[in-house]
């Protein structure tokens, strides 16, 4: 099962997609908006997305870890639109008959997204509004700014 | 040969629309040369050209992929979703 939406994501009905009585292992991913990045206090965060294709890879997501694993079931939802501090923005949940393999398809879901799924986050900050894109955060509505460096993978470096 | 352009995050910021909608009257244009034109329309859109992917009724395509009438093209920045 593979799903963008607007709505508040419920981990409890990812969950249950996934359940079967032939898998002992369960594994669930949640990535949630965080209060702070790049230095700075996170008001909100904003999630667009191309979403023709964006459902299209989240698909071919699915069908990879599929493939890859012997893996019985897989649930990925991502939200899109505006979403609070705590919230959840992605779901991902994974079923096999043993834990190695949950826990591997899980990780490689969630690396995959981030790599080829056209969806874009915009953070709200106190600072302002910035446009994410790969490593640079781009102010909103500065044309021809210089790009920021989003520094997400390392906290305090400009 | 009518084309529709999508705009995402920055891109979007840069061309003031999510859409374009264009009418060209070349056929077999290639997408390197459909970005050039779209580079004439919204300056500083040609800066942004090493950081974009191009994709084609949603298929990341390369510069020499032939556009054609009635494809649907998106200007795609870095992804940050996830």
């Amino acid at each position: 099962m593979f799903r963008l939406q607007r709505e508040v994501i419920s981990v409890d009905e990812v969950l249950a997609s996934v359940r079967r009585s032939d898998c002992g292992a369960v594994s669930l991913f949640l990535g949630t908006v965080r209060d702070h990045s790049r230095g700075q206090g996170i008001l909100r965060l904003e999630y667009e997305a191309y979403e023709s294709m964006a459902s299209r890879e989240l698909a071919r997501v699915e069908r990879e870890l599929l493939e890859r694993w012997p893996v019985r079931s897989a649930a990925i939802v991502h939200r899109l639109g505006s979403m609070e501090v705590g919230e959840v923005s992605v779901a991902i949940a994974v079923s096999s008959a043993h834990r190695k393999d949950a826990f591997q398809a899980c990780q490689y879901a969630i690396d995959r997204i981030k790599q080829v799924v056209p969806i874009w986050k915009t953070e709200m900050t106190q600072d302002g509004t910035y446009i994410i894109e790969g490593e640079e955060a781009r102010r909103a509505g500065e044309d021809g700014d210089a790009a920021e460096d989003a520094g997400t993978r390392a906290p305090g470096r400009r | 040969m009518d084309v529709t352009v999508l705009f995402f995050a920055s891109i979007r910021g840069l061309t003031g629309s999510r859409e374009l909608r264009l009418s060209l009257g070349e056929d077999g244009l290639t997408l390197g040369q459909l970005f050039t034109q779209l580079a004439d329309r919204y300056p500083g859109l040609s800066a942004r050209r090493p950081y974009l992917m191009m994709a084609v009724n949603g298929e990341v395509r390369p510069d020499d992929h032939p556009v054609r009438d009635r494809d649907e093209v998106a200007l795609l920045p870095p992804v940050s979703g996830g």
